[in-house]
């Protein structure tokens, strides 16, 4: 079942006679309980489409349907709540309230989306569990470790179940050791909670974790790769082959891959 | 090049300096129309005694500038943060350290000079206004008249350069002291919450609860008191409730935003989490502050009210105070003031007078008067003749005696005088401002016999009461004073004492003189107050403006967690209403009380009807007007700054 589909996505900036394309007519589609991965370099136009699909940002031209819904149509004044019911964020710098607790961050969005009150610490205690964080749930931002943090947001991002969630360079704040356990993380997110995901980054080893990768070029898909039957080591191999077609690859390879 | 870059970065961090500007130039326009009350020949042609508010303006406007220094500082320090990456930039360009302390000194030179200009124009408007105000207090007619003081705008300056100095010097030390790296990452400290137990909380309240009450406590024993230890009790008890006021806002923030999380029912509901969030890191980072505004709230609410309340009781009070036009009082018994009815004669017209004897019994504690020479009295001012049995007397006393006079008349009404019994009733009790204090008895009260028993006692004080045509002029105080000391020579028919007490009242003297002291408790209420109010809607507006770069992040948060633009306006408000209700809450709860005790004991005494409900009301509508106007500057820049960026 198909849950996004791009229809000839434009985007440009600027005016004429300066006028810069980001996208260029960019088309794809992502089904339910999918974990797609965009990369490209560098101005390839990877956050401008997550910003047209997010609906923070609007395309020049070209449709994008939402479970069927056109993005486009929907009015500016339910934008808002458009994005709360159907999209769940994870962002580079986690994006968190350094204000409230880990468990006040998580509950901020069951919160918003105004699930019954007395619901609401048990399902914050649920997810939490789950995504190993339970025992930092008193504690603010600033007093746990960046990994901890981006699990904390993923549990934000999750726990209204968005029909899509988005992720823009989520490791890209950690260190390698954080990087694979939010990684395991998201995957377990993707295959035990049926969660479909879009993540944009430009690190081979985070994105050997999705089961199906973009590369944009020039704010078009490139080249599209399947993880398929692939052990992921195979995967990252087929990345790095990519990315060095595309531009060079100039990241290093874990040794744990 | 540099003053071009000056004034670009002036417009183009015009947002920062919108507060701070208002409150230079409001400062510099209360400064300047005070000092041109102070300075004003005709204010200062009103009474002797008028340099009891010209000189306090004057105190009080050096006790500004110094208190204004430290907010001045404190707002340079908020745009010095607000600009330090602007700064490291210009440092990593290779920029040296004295040429961007030169940018900041040309940028703030402006900022200061205009708002000094437009300050003096603003107090140039308002100097009218209160000249006008002070003329009217005194019955003095004056047209309303622009007038510019050259001496006023330049003390004004003189204060301006060591408020506006002082913040300068903190500000171009700290540029000249920090390094780039601290320039570049200030901002991303993380702030540090303090966790402590409901039970230190309820304890650490009490005790300021404690104090403060203590303090009330000695405030009221105030009126009881009528010696010299009465100052002393006021400044203790004042001192005591500020204490603690700030002791208590130092905490009770924090209690409050405790107790609101842990009510998870209000808290999961709307937005009120963030609330609590943004509320929680406020009170984090701006707890002493907040104590500080809540402090300078209560003391300036208090001032205010105080000031009109006493004013209007001292101006509706002092024709009780001064009911007869000349009053001379001797004590000890002459023959007579023939020379003293022809030295004021000679002055002005002398309608009619009554010079006469107040009298003592060995077994009463009271002066004594004559039935004839009290209707005398009540003649010159116009109150109706009283009549007495042969076995009877009356007592005129002030109103605060009544209670205990009726209470002595009940258990018994007799009195033996000079061997006579006389009786007297509830009846028989006056209260009529006559100069109770020193015509009419000596102590607030007397008692008032037939002629005949009152003759049979020994004078011991002797009373002129004087009614001129014209009412008199000022000036004869000082005349009569003069004469009577040094060129009369009354006949003193008592045993010669080495001592003889002796008083001058002249009612146009009295009321002028008067007048000026309620002059200068309104206008020097009035004028610190309202600097207070405006000082403490600054320090709030800077406090929250401070927090903006953390602020955008935040709303820009929850703007992805789907929370509409129209929501997050209404946050915003919500969290500047909250943070701005915070310090007022008890300093208004503290006015009220004061108001509502001060009511209660002091209403009997001011002859204005209502006059404390009514300046209660006008001290809470000045500020609120004034805090208001603070809130609207504050919610305006916050908002369109917040959400300008974040969307």
């Amino acid at each position: 079942m198909c849950i996004l589909e791009a229809i000839d996505i434009k985007k440009d900036y600027g005016v004429e006679p300066n006028i810069t394309r980001a996208l260029n007519g960019l088309s794809f589609r992502i089904a339910k309980g999918e974990f797609v991965g965009i990369m490209g370099a560098s101005g390839s136009g990877k956050t401008t489409l997550l910003n047209c699909i997010s609906s923070i940002d609007t395309p020049t031209s070209g449709q994008i349907y939402l479970d069927g819904k056109d993005l486009l149509d929907i009015k500016d004044r339910d934008l808002a709540r458009f994005r709360r019911e159907n999209f769940g964020f994870i962002l580079q710098d986690f994006n968190l309230l350094d204000t409230l607790t880990v468990q006040e961050n998580i509950a901020l969005a069951l919160v918003i989306n105004k699930v019954d009150t007395k619901k609401v610490d048990l399902r914050v205690h649920e997810i939490a569990e789950r995504l190993g964080i339970g025992d930092v749930l008193g504690k603010y931002p600033y007093q746990v470790s960046g990994g901890q943090k981006q699990r904390c947001a993923c549990a934000r991002a999750i726990i209204n179940q968005p029909l899509l969630i988005l992720a823009d360079e989520p490791t890209g704040a950690l260190d390698s050791g954080s990087s694979r356990i939010l990684m395991e993380t998201m995957q377990e997110m993707n295959q035990s909670l049926r969660a479909t995901i879009l993540m944009v980054t430009h690190d081979a080893f985070s994105a050997s974790y999705a089961s199906r990768i973009l590369f944009l070029r020039d704010g078009t898909v490139y080249r599209e790769l399947e993880r398929g039957d692939q052990t992921r080591s195979q995967f990252f191999g087929q990345i790095l082959a990519i990315l060095e077609d595309l531009g060079g690859y100039s990241g290093c390879i874990p040794d744990s891959v | 090049m540099y003053s071009r870059l000056s004034l670009r970065n002036m417009r183009r961090s015009i947002r920062n300096y919108v507060l701070y500007f208002t409150t230079l130039t409001l400062v510099c326009a209360l400064m300047y129309s005070f000092l041109s009350l102070s300075f004003s020949d005709d204010v200062r042609a009103l009474a002797e005694n008028i340099s009891l508010l010209t000189n306090g303006l004057l105190l009080f406007s050096v006790v500004v500038a110094l208190i204004s220094a430290f907010i001045t500082s404190y707002a340079m320090d908020f745009i010095l943060v607000q600009r330090k990456r602007e700064f490291a930039t210009y440092l990593l360009m290779g920029m040296e350290n004295g040429t961007i302390v030169r940018l900041f000194l040309g940028e703030s030179a402006l900022i200061g000079l205009t708002a000094f200009v437009c300050g003096t124009a603003i107090g140039t408007l308002f100097g009218s206004v209160f000249a006008k105000m002070a003329m009217g207090v005194f019955e003095v007619p004056y047209s309303y008249q622009l007038r510019f003081s050259f001496k006023s705008m330049f003390v004004s300056f003189l204060l301006f350069l060591l408020m506006y100095g002082m913040g300068l010097v903190k500000s171009i030390t700290v540029i000249k002291r920090t390094k780039i790296i601290q320039l570049l990452y200030d901002h991303v400290r993380n702030e540090v919450h303090t966790e402590r137990s409901l039970r230190w909380y309820a304890l650490y309240l009490l005790f300021s609860a404690a104090i403060m009450t203590l303090g009330g406590i000695l405030l009221s024993r105030v009126v009881s008191e009528s010696s010299n230890m009465a100052l002393l009790i006021v400044i203790l008890g004042s001192v005591l409730v500020l204490l603690g006021v700030y002791a208590f806002y130092r905490r009770f923030p924090e209690l409050l935003v405790e107790l609101l999380g842990r009510s998870k029912n209000r808290i999961y509901r709307d937005a009120n989490l963030f609330i609590l969030g943004e509320l929680r890191s406020r009170v984090n980072s701006s707890g002493r502050m907040l104590a500080v505004t809540a402090l300078l709230l209560a003391f300036s609410l208090a001032t205010m009210f105080l000031g009109l309340v006493m004013g209007a009781g001292y101006k509706a009070n002092i024709r009780a105070e001064y009911p007869y036009d000349v009053t001379v009082a001797i004590d000890t018994k002459i023959a007579d003031f023939d020379g003293v009815l022809d030295f004021i004669g000679a002055k002005s017209p002398v309608e009619d007078y009554v010079s006469y004897y107040l009298y003592r019994d060995p077994s009463i504690p009271v002066e004594i008067l004559a039935l004839s020479d009290y209707n005398r009295l009540r003649q010159q001012l116009g109150l109706d003749e009283q009549g007495l049995a042969g076995d009877q007397y009356l007592i005129h006393c002030e109103w605060s005696h009544r209670k205990e006079i009726k209470g002595s008349l009940a258990l018994d009404p007799s009195i033996t005088v000079n061997g006579k019994l006389l009786f007297s009733s509830e009846d028989l009790i006056f209260s009529e401002p006559m100069e109770q204090a020193r015509m009419v008895g000596t102590d607030g009260r007397a008692i008032i016999v037939p002629d005949e028993v009152a003759h049979s006692l020994e004078a011991s004080l002797s009373r002129l009461v004087v009614t001129l045509t014209d009412g008199g002029r000022a000036e004869l105080r000082g005349e009569l004073n003069r004469f009577i000391r040094n060129e009369w020579k009354p006949l003193v028919l008592s045993p010669p004492s080495q001592r003889v007490t002796m008083s001058i009242t002249v009612r146009a003297w009295g009321i002028a003189n008067s007048l000026s002291g309620f002059s200068a408790l309104s206008f020097c209420g009035l004028y610190m107050s309202v600097i207070f109010i405006v000082l403490s809607g600054t320090v709030l507006g800077f406090e929250q403006l401070a927090s903006l770069v953390r602020a955008r992040r935040a709303y820009s948060i929850i703007r992805h967690l789907g929370v509409t633009d129209s929501e997050r306006k209404g946050l915003i408000l919500k969290e500047l209403i909250i943070f701005f209700l915070i310090p007022a809450v008890l300093p208004c709860t503290l006015l009220l009380l004061l108001a509502i005790g001060s009511h209660k004991v002091f209403a009997a005494f001011i002859v204005q009807p209502n006059a404390i409900p009514l300046y209660a009301f006008v001290t809470l509508s000045i500020f609120t007007v004034l805090y208001g106007l603070y809130f609207a500057g504050t919610y305006v820049i916050y908002s369109r700054s917040v959400l300008g960026r974040a969307s």
